[in-house]
């Protein structure tokens, strides 16, 4: 619009000022061609003037932190920038930060943006977007600056008092519980080696990369290994993050995990996402890694349900722990499933995410009582703190 | 009620101020760190008063201009009705924001202010009777003044209503000053120059005002639109933006007004026929006036040559070419020239005129040295208008042959005419001649040569005495003013001839001519202050001081308005065509027995003046020496030795010449540096930098190198190896690589090839190198190829 009307004014103001040779209209058209260069001149100058700049913290966030950036614009050309608006296009869900500024020539400024983690993900740390222009307006600029880098947002997790085992725990002074001896132990990572170590812990990859003698450590507690099955399949959940079954969903198998493996237990993660991520069991914090990066990231775009994948996987598990099932189907294949593959004295636990209670009009969903016979079921609604599951009564306690 | 206009809008414009002021509401001051408060859905954001200030400005600008130049009287109105127009728009757009009432409500208001202007102006023009009247009698035609002078009123109070509503409601400042801007150029390229005032600050102000008002509307809009989104800003406002904007408002618009015009010619009526009035010359104020035949000679101000073709025109005189004489001015007042108190005789068609004193029989043998010339004129569009006067190719012998009457006028004594001043069909020209059909006038024309002129003596008849001297009425030391540069000028000559010859020779070599003489202080006579200080001025300077100065010598002189001879080759045929530009005044000086002889002092680059060396063409009086009237153009004469002491904006065309090589240069090199020092962002880009100077080195073919081999190349054109040069540019290299194979070659932003700003420095360096190794490349090649065309030898 303001170039339009300019040049208007200078075609129009020009040719008449030109054909009638009037002094003082080509003092206007001069006025409209002089502004319109000084303005691109102006823009282009303070553009290529300007810097940015993004403290971020590294690392993993997890959902519910506080997330803070720095950021820092400098104006390096001599000219005042009277208006700068930076976008910061992080995709943090309800982050909308941008910043209105007005920079004089040689100034920088800088400001810090705090986002609460609303839902897990990968998010990149921009771009970033700032648009100026000159004095009056006429050409305003958009410079774009590419994400630098990103950061992975974990599932959150609450801490869930025995809930998920206590029903499939075998009792660890089974005999029939546990890895089976014959296993070798796990290594569960590398650290320098000391003096004192055996040669044949000696981890020699690594002290090949490394140039110098590295150690393998070795999970030292053993305990039944714990399977979770998470149903992704397209179509299955409801609701919009973080208000959403696929969140609870996901929030409940990263508490489970990590509350497991915090009690030394091997954990497998086996998700039905289009991946068919299957994580097999280990323990300590290279699994928990493994799993949180899984999680955060896990989408319900899988083809099939938990009921198809599990007949193909619970013959292998069956000897070697206990399975939380994580799922809002109601199709019961799943109870088939986990009722054909089940063991004596070992009862599979079910977490049921009522995705009916995440519409816009709510319903709760019936599950047969017959499904009780075969394994513990706890149902989760919208709105169930987390934190407060009542193991007894398999609800959250409101 | 007229006399309440003034008044009733005043009270209008507090009104609409105060309901303004209780609705408006400043912008937030200076914040350092803070969350502008957001607007509630659907209410406006707030105005700041320096816009409203500045809309106050550009309204009473464009009010001001229109009422320098055409609304006179009723200016103070226009200015009124210009304020009032701005601050109800805005109090309108403050109360009512919705457009869909907003604008009728302001029109409504409109409405009443026309009523109101309506009045005044039926009361300036002394119409009567109801309003609808005056207007249909307007629209009829019978009094166009008054509705222009209503619809220019009606117009100031349009644009402070348009600036008042856009600045305030919509926050479109370009579009708020681009219909002030047309009001603008319109009128100062449409008014008559005659009522032209000084437009010149109030052109400046809208200007300056505009251009600030574009800015801050933009800066406004932007914080609102953060205000309404929630966006937390720093920063100062208005503030450091405003300071900018107004700054480079006011170093744009000083720059423009500095800069001089691409064109003094008014070329509009080969476009526009209908186009602007052209008016006589002769203004004393500061004004730009057209070049036009005029009927009395005052210099004054500036004037425009305009190129409108008024006539043109066959003679039987010598060469095909003749002044065209139009008016005799005889009286001198005060500087300038005038017709002089005459009394006119009627004439039929065809009838003999006296001719200097003597009643003429149609010839010319009474007087030696003079021949008789025809001038067949064919005027051109509204020519016959602008003219009112007869054109004679010298001086007149008969009235034309086409139905008359005519009124003669000119000295009389008693019922006798001695001299004629001026033929003019009665009821004008155009009312004896039939459009597209031309006229023949006869007269008398001087052929005299150098050598009868030099003896024609001073035994002046009776009725030409009264041109020997200056009136006695004249300031006194004026006079002599006068006199002492006339004497100086005659060079000690004693016969009149050789005494005029001098005057205008030394005018022509020592004085310049400009249409842009600067101005006569107060009290001063044009032709003295140009005599003495200024040397600067057009034909009717040069005339009147040669005139003015023969008469202080006691020698009989007048002026002549009329045209210059035209130009040839124009239309067919032999006709030469006058313009506008043509107009022209000269100097006739009285001889004894030769009668009234031109001279030419203006030095204008045209003209010859009298006694130059003019190669004799036929029909021309043999002569023994050089011929003594002017008239003839110097270009396509042989032999011309005219050198035109033009002065035209001298200033300016050589500022411009001077200016021009550094301008360009300049552009030149701010584009270098654009080009050069802009952002490296993709792949592509650097490529392209890199290019050049493996290119310029002619050290292989740079389009089938890689980016790698590219840096290499260019690494090793830096002086004496530099290796971190190389380093940077093999690592930027590297970059662009990856950037290009991760799909992000375009839009990728500038993190990824950020160290370019390392190497920038030493880019130009670098094209310096490579275009030395291109030089010695080449030089080496060609060496053997010297040796082998020696050995062949």
């Amino acid at each position: 619009m303001y170039r339009a009307s300019l040049l208007a004014v200078v075609v129009v103001a020009g040719f008449f000022a030109f054909i009638n040779g009037v002094e003082l209209a080509f003092a206007v058209v001069y006025s409209a061609v002089l502004v319109t260069l000084l303005s691109l001149g102006w823009s282009l100058w303070v553009s290529r003037g300007l810097s940015f700049s993004r403290q971020a913290p590294g690392g993993t966030q997890m959902v519910g932190e506080l997330f803070s950036q720095r950021f820092t614009v400098a104006n390096r050309s001599g000219l005042p920038i009277s208006m700068i608006e930076i976008t910061d296009m992080a995709g943090f869900p309800g982050y909308a930060a941008s910043r209105g500024l007005s920079l004089g020539g040689h100034q920088e400024m800088s400001w810090t943006s705090d986002v609460k983690l609303l839902a897990r993900g990968r998010y990149a740390l921009g771009p970033t977007e700032i648009n100026l222009s000159d004095p009056f307006g006429l050409f305003p600029r958009r410079i774009r600056f590419s994400p630098e880098g990103s950061v992975l947002v974990y599932p959150a997790i609450y801490h869930m008092p025995d809930l998920a085992f206590m029903g499939a725990r075998p009792g660890l002074e089974s005999d029939r519980g546990g890895r089976p001896r014959d296993l070798p132990p796990s290594a569960s990572g590398i650290r320098e080696h000391d003096p004192s170590d055996g040669i044949n812990r000696i981890h020699w990859i690594s002290t090949a990369r490394k140039g110098r003698l590295m150690s393998r450590t070795f999970d030292a507690e053993e305990g039944a290994d714990l399977l979770i099955a998470l149903d992704l399949r397209r179509g299955l959940h409801r609701g919009t993050a973080p208000e959403s079954s696929l969140e609870y969903a996901v929030t409940l198998a990263a508490s489970v995990a990590h509350g497991a493996l915090r009690h030394g237990r091997a954990v497998s993660l086996l998700a039905t996402d289009r991946g068919y991520t299957n994580i097999p069991a280990g323990r300590g914090e290279a699994q928990e890694r493994m799993i949180m990066e899984s999680l955060a990231l896990a989408r319900a775009d899988g083809q099939v349900g938990i009921g198809e994948i599990l007949p193909r996987h619970l013959p292998g598990w069956r000897s070697r722990g206990n399975l939380v099932l994580i799922t809002s189907d109601l199709s019961g294949e799943w109870v088939e499933a986990i009722a054909a593959g089940s063991q004596p004295g070992r009862r599979a636990v079910a977490i049921f995410v009522d995705a009916k209670s995440f519409d816009d009009t709510p319903e709760l969903s019936r599950l047969p009582a017959q499904w009780r016979l075969v394994l513990d079921i706890w149902t989760i609604r919208r709105g169930d703190d987390l934190a407060r599951l009542d193991p007894v009564v398999g609800r959250a306690v409101v | 009620m007229s006399e309440f206009t003034a008044p009733i809008l005043a009270v209008i414009a507090v009104v609409a101020g105060l309901a303004l002021l209780a609705r408006i509401a400043p912008l937030p001051g200076r914040h350092s760190e803070q969350t502008a408060a957001t607007s509630a859905p659907g209410n406006l954001p707030p105005t700041g008063w320096v816009s409203l200030g500045l809309a106050l400005m550009l309204s009473l600008c464009v009010a001001g201009t229109l009422g320098t130049t055409v609304l006179g009287n009723l200016g103070g109105i226009g200015l009124l009705s210009a304020v009032v127009g701005v601050l109800t728009a805005a109090a309108v757009a403050r109360w009512l924001p919705n457009r869909v009432l907003g604008i009728p409500a302001t029109l409504v208001c409109g409405a009443g202010i026309g009523i109101l202007l309506v009045e005044q102006v039926a009361a300036v023009v002394g119409a009567t009777g109801p309003i609808p009247s005056l207007v249909s009698q307007d629209l009829n035609g019978s009094d166009p003044v008054a509705f222009q002078l209503l619809t220019l009123l009606f117009l100031c109070w349009g644009a402070g209503a348009w600036i008042g509503w856009l600045v305030v409601r919509e926050r479109e400042g370009a579009l708020a000053c681009a219909l002030p801007i047309v009001i603008l150029v319109a009128d100062l390229v449409n008014v008559q120059p005659s009522l032209q005032g000084a437009p010149f600050w109030s052109v400046a102000g809208a200007t300056v005002t505009g251009l600030s008002l574009v800015g801050l509307t933009h800066q406004e809009r932007q914080i609102a639109r953060w205000a309404r989104l929630g966006v937390p800003w720093s920063g100062s406002r208005p503030g450091r933006g405003l300071l900018a904007t107004v700054g480079s408002a006011v170093v744009i618009t000083l720059l423009a007004l500095l800069l001089p015009p691409l064109s003094h010619t008014n070329i509009s009526q080969r476009y526009f026929h209908s186009g602007p009035q052209v008016t006589k010359t002769s203004q004393t104020n500061r004004t730009t006036a057209i070049s036009g035949f005029s009927t009395s000679v005052v210099p004054g101000g500036p004037i425009r040559e305009v190129k409108i073709p008024v006539l043109s025109y066959r003679t039987s005189a010598p060469g095909g070419s003749v002044y065209l004489r139009g008016v005799a001015l005889s009286d001198f007042s005060n500087g300038n020239w005038y017709e002089g108190p005459t009394g006119s005789i009627p004439a039929k068609a065809g009838a003999f005129l006296p001719y200097n004193g003597v009643a003429s029989q149609g010839t010319t043998a009474s007087e030696l040295g003079r021949r008789e010339a025809s001038l067949s004129i064919t005027y051109i569009g509204s020519g016959a208008g602008q003219v009112p006067d007869l054109l004679y190719p010298g001086s007149p012998l008969s009235t034309p042959t086409l139905p008359g009457p005519y009124e003669v006028a000119g000295q009389l004594s008693g019922r006798e005419l001695l001299q004629v001043n001026t033929i003019t069909p009665r009821g004008g020209l155009s009312s004896v001649l039939p459009p597209s059909q031309s006229l023949t006038t006869y007269g008398s024309i001087s052929v005299a040569t150098a050598a009868q002129l030099e003896t024609a003596g001073t035994k002046y008849p009776t009725w030409v005495m009264a041109d020997t001297q200056l009136p006695p009425e004249s300031n006194f030391e004026d006079v002599n003013q006068i006199a002492a540069d006339a004497v100086a000028m005659s060079q000690g000559a004693t016969d009149p001839y050789q005494i005029a010859l001098n005057i205008q020779n030394t005018l022509r070599s020592q004085e310049f001519y400009s249409l842009d003489p600067p101005p006569t202080p107060a009290g001063t006579w044009p032709i003295i202050y140009f005599l003495n200080d200024s040397h600067r001025g057009y034909c009717q300077y040069f005339a009147s001081a040669m005139g003015a100065m023969l008469r202080t010598l006691g020698i009989p002189s007048r002026l002549i308005s009329g045209f210059g001879p035209g130009e040839e080759g124009k239309l067919p045929n032999g006709q030469r065509l006058i313009t506008e530009a043509d107009a022209h005044t000269w100097v006739q000086v009285y001889f004894p027995t030769y009668g009234w002889v031109n001279f030419e002092p203006t030095p204008d680059g045209f003209y010859q003046p009298a006694g130059a060396a003019v190669a004799p063409t036929a029909g021309t009086q043999p002569t023994t020496g050089a011929a003594p009237h002017p008239g003839v153009r110097s270009t396509g004469v042989a032999g011309s030795s005219v050198k035109p002491r033009v002065a035209r904006r001298a200033g300016s065309t050589y500022l411009s010449i001077v200016l021009a090589p550094f301008a360009i240069l300049l552009l030149l090199l701010v584009g270098l540096g654009i080009a050069l020092g802009s952002r490296v962002t993709t792949p592509r880009q650097l490529r392209r930098r890199l290019e050049l100077p493996v290119r310029l080195s002619g050290t292989g073919k740079p389009s089938a190198k890689t980016l790698r081999e590219l840096a290499m190349a260019c690494g090793e054109l830096s002086q004496g190896g530099d290796l971190v040069l190389r380093s940077q540019l093999l690592d930027l290299a590297t970059r662009a690589d990856r950037l290009a194979f991760s799909g992000q070659a375009t839009g990728a932003g500038p993190a990824g090839l950020e160290g370019w700003s390392r190497v920038r420095s030493r880019y130009l360096r670098l094209l310096w190198q490579g275009w030395r190794r291109g030089r010695d490349h080449s030089s080496a090649s060609a060496r053997p190829m010297a040796r082998r065309a020696q050995r062949s030898l």
